[in-house]
């Protein structure tokens, strides 16, 4: 063999190397770039990868396809009367209409879904990352605030749109003033009511949800109220309530900022304003017991009703005036503060469900299978869907979202 | 004199006397000088149950025949019947009460008044730390200051409300008048949170200068002590509040950070300069982290170890807004069994 001879035999084998190293990078690249396809569609269809900064210019490729789980529908069987909703995270849900779809905030990301309340199934709206959402107000079907703290400790408060042609779609949105104390929207969506914090306390400010036609209605002197806006023309401003320390609810008209005197001098007051009338329950907490009370529109006498929970842990009827859903503690412990010690987390209750007839004063307790084999659930922000079929509430243990369906008691 | 007559007396005495009719919060003297009614509470919330009684300095009204009536309607009558209840109508309503006695001689004393409810409102807070999404009111611990507002709603027979700054409020801080902090207008205050361990009274009284409205309303506001509550945190989740550690035995991961929440303490935020932590693990003392309120601990082997967490807190400016708790977390390897599932991958929910 020559010289030459041994230079092309090496070179040979040199360039058979290179094209077997070629194919087998060729080959792995085309695992990967598979696998990682996998992986992007199971990481979207949970949540993760896609989302984008609201905040910043929202991304536009949030055009995430695949999501068998997240974007279509997973069930049609019918819901049994009391069933979790979903294992994320979420804040009470906007009812869009008469239709059965309860629309939530994972409130881990930011991210809304619905849930058909009539057989269960998930479909999600916005892929949109907002982290550590801490609360949720809804305006209307569109449009929600969600508020966070920021790194400085202040309270942000997020006007978001959902917005975008494509599925899932974009949440978009510009700032509210910081540290805002509480917020209602009105129940048309049309006005916000929001605490401005003062030197002096608090301003009432009344405005469109794009700030707009801002009105100062009322001031307080205390920080402490929580706001809420179920009749067109009333907002209600309750103290933060303590066991033992007296607490007032005040209505506010919307228009003029006259202010109604509802409920003076309870202890640990929390209430509960019927949409339909003036009808309301309250819940006065001692230090060693909580009393339920229910006082007509017509009235001014206060009912005792025999329960013993928070009016937070009610929920009036939206299609039967005299009707009222209450979670009710198995029990309270002695040692408990309630509801302080509820508030922060350092005590859970285990409830059962009740229906209340005001006009014959019967108390039936919701039953079935579902409530004995779903487990022990603490009842936060119950509401109800404008059919008056399903009552959804945030177990305050987990954050979860859960669903009763009524059956006619 | 028969009954129809007395009654009709009292009806026309009634209508006559309406002109005259003064609020049934102050005590009221009428006809002849010498019939009196008074109206007990004198100030009366709205369907408030009132007892209306009768007296004279000069007449027995023991063997008198006494009628009562309300807006012109009869709604007690007997021998000696110098006292009735009365409900109190709602907020802004006006019941009329008239009261008519005839003697044995022939003789009729009569007097009227009305029923006007009011409302006055007292809230408080103290200007103490609470974290964001706390939905329970700042309580006063030692040290602290109170904010208190004073709502009255005085209804005019229009049906306008006085406005507070119309207003005379009069603050009472354990029985002691606030002068410099009382006045026309003056419906807010701020006062000293009550000593450790006691209660303070606050009250107000509202009036309008010219007599026509007065109430009061009174609070009592405890003392409370700071109280640092332990939550977990996590980058991506920040704290969960909705579970709080408990004392005894949490199980957590085999890494896992806490915060601690100071509630109540005279602090912006948890981690204040002015609060000095001082943690320790199993009895030795840590070092601090960036975030003073912030503790991180982890397991250096695979298995489960019980780690006894504590926490002293104090006040730099005030010795008496100070803490010292403990916790027992069991940190596991394995981690804490997740019932987290993935909202998206359940068929049914």
């Amino acid at each position: 063999m020559n010289k030459n001879s041994r230079t092309f035999g090496w070179t040979g084998v040199v360039v058979g190397l290179i094209i077997i190293i070629a194919i087998a990078l060729f080959a792995w690249y085309l695992y990967l770039h598979n696998a990682q396809n996998r992986l992007d569609t199971v990481s979207s269809g949970r949540g993760f990868g896609q989302n984008t900064e609201v905040f910043g210019t929202p991304i536009g490729a949030l055009s995430v396809v695949g999501v068998e789980r997240g974007k279509g529908t997973v069930a049609t069987a019918t819901l049994p009367a009391f069933a979790q909703a979903s294992a994320a995270p979420s804040s009470a849900p906007y009812y869009s209409g008469s239709s059965t779809i309860a629309r939530f905030t994972d409130i881990q990301n930011g991210n809304i879904y619905d849930v058909d309340l009539s057989n269960g199934s998930i479909t999600r709206v916005t892929n949109t990352l907002i982290a550590k959402v801490g609360e949720v107000v809804w305006v209307d079907a569109s449009r929600v605030l969600l508020r966070a703290v920021d790194d400085a400790g202040h309270i942000t408060t997020l006007n978001a749109v959902i917005s975008g042609s494509t599925t899932p779609k974009i949440l978009t949105g510009t700032y509210l003033e910081q540290d805002i104390a509480s917020l209602a929207a009105s129940p048309d969506g049309t006005m916000l009511a929001r605490l401005v914090p003062t030197t002096k306390g608090v301003d009432l400010i009344r405005s469109k949800p794009d700030g707009t036609l801002a009105k100062r209605l009322w001031s307080s002197g205390v920080r402490g109220w929580t706001l809420s806006w179920i009749k067109p023309r009333t907002i209600f401003a309750t103290s933060r309530a303590s066991a033992g320390v007296s607490g007032s609810l005040y209505g506010i008209n919307a228009d003029t900022g006259d202010t109604t005197a509802y409920i003076v001098d309870v202890p640990g007051l929390t209430a509960r304003m019927s949409p339909k009338n003036a009808n309301l329950v309250y819940s006065a907490s001692y230090s060693d017991r909580t009393v339920l009370f229910y006082r007509a529109a017509s009235s001014t006498d206060a009912v005792r009703l025999p329960l013993k929970t928070l009016a937070e842990k009610c929920v009036w009827s939206t299609t039967e005036a005299d009707t009222l859903y209450c979670a009710v503690p198995r029990s309270i412990p002695t040692n408990v503060v309630y509801p302080d010690d509820w508030y922060r987390g350092e005590f859970h209750t285990s409830d059962d469900w009740f229906i209340i007839h005001l006009a014959d004063n019967t108390v039936v307790p919701l039953s079935g299978t579902e409530f004995d084999t779903i487990g022990d659930v603490d009842v936060s922000a119950p509401t109800i869907d404008l059919s008056g079929k399903h009552i959804v509430f945030i177990d305050a243990k987990t954050n979860n979202p859960f669903i009763i369906t009524i059956a006619k008691q | 004199m028969n009954r129809i007559a007395f009654s009709f007396l009292l009806g026309l005495f009634g209508t006559l006397s309406a002109p005259f009719f003064v609020n049934a919060q102050s005590i009221l003297g009428d006809v002849g000088s010498t019939l009196v009614i008074q109206v007990t509470p004198e100030n009366i919330a709205p369907g408030q149950m009132t007892v209306a009684e009768i007296t004279s300095y000069s007449r027995d009204f023991g063997t008198a025949n006494i009628a009562w009536s309300v807006d012109g309607k009869i709604v007690a009558s007997g021998t000696g019947l110098t006292t009735t209840s009365i409900p109190a109508g709602a907020l802004g309503s006006q019941k009329k009460v008239a009261v008519a006695a005839q003697f044995p001689d022939g003789s009729v004393l009569s007097g009227s008044t009305t029923l006007t409810p009011s409302v006055v409102s007292l809230v408080w807070e103290a200007e103490t730390y609470t974290p964001p999404w706390y939905r329970g009111k700042a309580l006063a611990s030692p040290g602290s200051t109170v904010r208190a507002s004073a709502e009255a709603w005085f209804i005019r027979k229009d049906g306008s409300r006085i406005p507070n700054d119309q207003i005379v409020f009069s603050w009472k801080r354990n029985g002691s008048f606030l002068s410099a902090q009382s006045g026309t207008g003056k419906n807010s205050i701020t006062v000293p949170a009550p000593q450790l361990h006691a209660d303070d009274s606050l009250s107000v009284t509202a009036s309008v200068s010219d007599g026509s409205f007065e109430g009061d309303a009174i609070v009592v506001i405890p003392s409370a002590s700071v109280r640092p509550v332990l939550y977990p945190t996590s980058p991506t989740g920040g704290v969960s509040y909705i579970s709080a550690i408990g004392e005894s035995a949490a199980v957590v991961d085999s890494e896992t950070t806490v915060v601690a929440e100071l509630y109540f303490a005279s602090i912006k935020n948890r981690n204040d300069p002015a609060i000095r932590y001082q943690w320790s693990v199993n009895g030795e003392s840590t070092r601090p982290e960036a975030e003073s309120s912030k503790l991180t601990i982890a397991l250096t082997n695979s298995g489960a170890v019980t780690a006894k967490i504590g926490l002293t807190i104090e006040h730099i400016a005030n010795i008496l807004q100070a803490a010292t708790r403990t916790w027992v977390l069991q940190l596991d390897s394995r981690g804490i069994p997740s019932t987290a599932a993935d909202p998206f991958t359940s068929s049914t929910p």
